[in-house]
């Protein structure tokens, strides 16, 4: 039980950047960003060839959100240069990167067979702090010191990474970027550069997309190009559960909603996972998940207009 | 302060046939002239206030304000030059930011969006300050969301916002024609009221004849693409609504009477 939630939450953590990335362009700039599936797996795959490579596993990291962000401004331009609808401009990138990344990673699949990862650094910090790796006890239930310090690790970045977003959001151009998302005609009229705010937009949700991919691969020793199928309605799955818990208004209420919606995700599919469903139909659970996430309000509102109508007075 | 010269801008009928919105418009206005245009549907009023402000272009001609040409610089580069009000109140503002955020992005017009911080406490405290001088108790809601607020209140802020960095030339696109009669008033009388204050000087596009006559020392009436009347001053105080209803009339029997010679040469040609 105990490892199960430890997991959870360390899985959630990584989801934490996707989640927001996917916050910032369905909530702020009102679009699917398809170009998150190409990206997350992007992310997944130059991380893991660099390490391979014998690169240091943060630089690498830091590399493959990068690479994530250019292919997000890719998207970002395809739209503002090129009149491109925003929905197919995701399409394209994301049908691009599939082979794209088929050529970083020379092959479709990949045992990250790599000296020195993250959880390399999971297990030294585990060492300095618990004296072994073996397993331990509280209150008589299991946990591994690996796994703790992984989730001390990914919290913390998950945690510094959207206190960051929220310092970038209340700067001058964050605030133009999420002004633009809303009223571009409002924002051109008060000078600002629309199609660059939503290329930097794209850049930023892209490139945290790829991180969450970057770190993922690492952290189950496996990297594979079709690891980012679907990543985009997890990503909306994390929001729209962010939703139903933080059903705030405010702004930083609802960031802080897609935050807690990776975590509470990644817990609810730990749990699914222990009732022994196939992994592979976590993504048909996430589906239907979502699609009933924004049927349901449709439907409530469907359901109490006629009962007004029913219960006029006489 | 104010120079088009010779704009033209035509677009394709229905019939393939060339349609001029603006028919070569020249205009001069100067430093601090308010001046009100008026016109029917299609007489290109819109079409002008659209080529200024940068989101359309002419076909030919030239436009420049306080010596600078515009014709050359895309939408937001004129931003800093031109303050414009919409229409549509909830054009203007960005409807789930707050009050306090609409307006520090209006601070940030012609100042750049750049990674400094957007609200300090010395901008709140001007925004605070600012708000309150409109005088429709809006400094008490400022963290509110804008979507919470009515047309005639984002109408107000838009106003305040076009006009927060003084521009060199403010243009009214009908801003109170979406209003109810009262907040409609409030709006123009903020807008009188920024106008004399700063010494703005504004292109005022407008349907009521009321205010076409009550506004400004200048009026031009637009028809087809070009401007038929244009008084000023003392011409200008002396006008009166019926008046101008009147010269309405007058070109619309005018374009009557064109259609009606059109229909008889088609019967003779057919």
């Amino acid at each position: 039980m105990l490892t199960m939630i430890i997991g959870g939450l360390s899985l959630g953590f990584i989801l934490v950047p996707l989640a927001l990335g996917v916050h910032i362009s369905y909530r702020l700039l009102r679009f699917t960003d398809i170009s998150v599936d190409g990206t997350y797996a992007l992310g997944g795959v130059v991380a893991a060839q660099l390490i391979i490579m014998g690169l240091e596993p943060v630089t690498a990291t830091v590399l493959a959100a990068i690479a994530g962000a250019m292919a997000g401004a890719c998207t970002g331009l395809l739209i503002t240069r090129f009149g491109i609808q925003r929905i197919l401009a995701g399409i394209l990138i994301m049908t691009a990167l599939y082979s794209l990344n088929f050529y970083v990673l020379g092959k479709s699949a990949h045992l990250y067979d790599a000296e020195i990862t993250m959880l390399t650094y999971a297990e030294s910090g585990a060492i300095a702090v618990f004296g072994d790796t073996g397993a331990h006890f509280l209150f008589g239930m299991k946990f591994f010191p690996r796994s703790v310090m992984s989730l001390l690790y990914y919290g913390a970045m998950a945690l510094l990474l959207g206190g960051a977003l929220l310092l970038f959001f209340r700067t001058r151009i964050g605030l133009a970027v999420r002004g633009a998302g809303s009223n571009e005609a409002a924002m051109r009229a008060l000078g600002a550069d629309v199609p660059l705010l939503l290329v930097v937009a794209l850049a930023i949700s892209n490139g945290l997309a790829a991180l969450s991919g970057a770190l993922l691969s690492q952290e189950l020793a496996m990297v594979s190009i079709t690891d980012g199928v679907g990543m985009i309605v997890t990503g909306l799955a994390c929001v729209m559960l962010g939703d139903a818990f933080f059903g705030r208004k405010t702004f930083v209420w609802r960031f802080a909603g897609a935050l807690i919606g990776a975590l509470i995700y990644r817990v609810l599919i730990a749990m699914l996972s222990f009732i022994s469903i196939f992994s592979s139909d976590v993504r048909l659970v996430t589906a239907i998940f979502v699609t009933l996430a924004l049927v349901f309000p449709r439907l409530l509102k469907k359901l109490r207009t006629p009962a007004i109508a029913v219960t006029h007075p006489e | 302060m104010l120079e088009l010269a010779h704009i033209t801008k035509t677009y394709n009928g229905s019939g393939g046939e060339t349609v001029y919105a603006l028919n070569d418009v020249s205009l001069r206005c100067e430093r601090g002239s308010f001046v009100v245009i008026v016109g029917s549907n299609g007489s290109g009023k819109s079409t002008l206030m659209n080529i200024i402000a940068g989101s359309d272009t002419p076909d030919t001609g030239n436009i420049t304000v306080g010596g600078k040409k515009l014709l050359s610089m895309p939408e937001h580069r004129r931003a800093a030059t031109i303050g414009r009000v919409f229409q549509n109140p909830f054009q203007g503002t960005i409807a789930d930011m707050t009050v306090m955020e609409n307006l520090a992005l209006a601070y940030c017009c012609g100042r750049g969006f750049t990674f400094k911080p957007a609200l300090t406490r010395q901008l709140r405290e001007e925004i605070r300050e600012r708000v309150a001088g409109i005088g429709i108790g809006l400094e008490d809601r400022l963290t509110q969301s804008m979507s919470s607020l009515s047309g005639g209140q984002r109408q107000a802020l838009t106003m305040l916002m076009a006009t927060w960095r003084k521009p060199r030339l403010l243009l009214l696109d009908e801003h109170t024609a979406a209003l109810d009669p009262r907040s409609a008033d409030l709006v123009l009388n903020l807008t009188g009221r920024i106008v004399a204050e700063r010494g703005l000087t504004v292109l005022m596009v407008t349907h009521s004849m009321q205010h076409a006559v009550l506004f400004g020392e200048r009026l031009i009436m637009m028809h087809h693409g070009q401007i038929v009347y244009d008084i000023r001053d003392g011409e200008k105080r002396r006008a009166r609504p019926s008046e101008l209803i009147a010269r309405f009339e007058e070109l619309r029997r005018a374009d009557r009477m064109d259609e009606s010679v059109a229909g008889l040469l088609r019967a003779q040609y057919h």
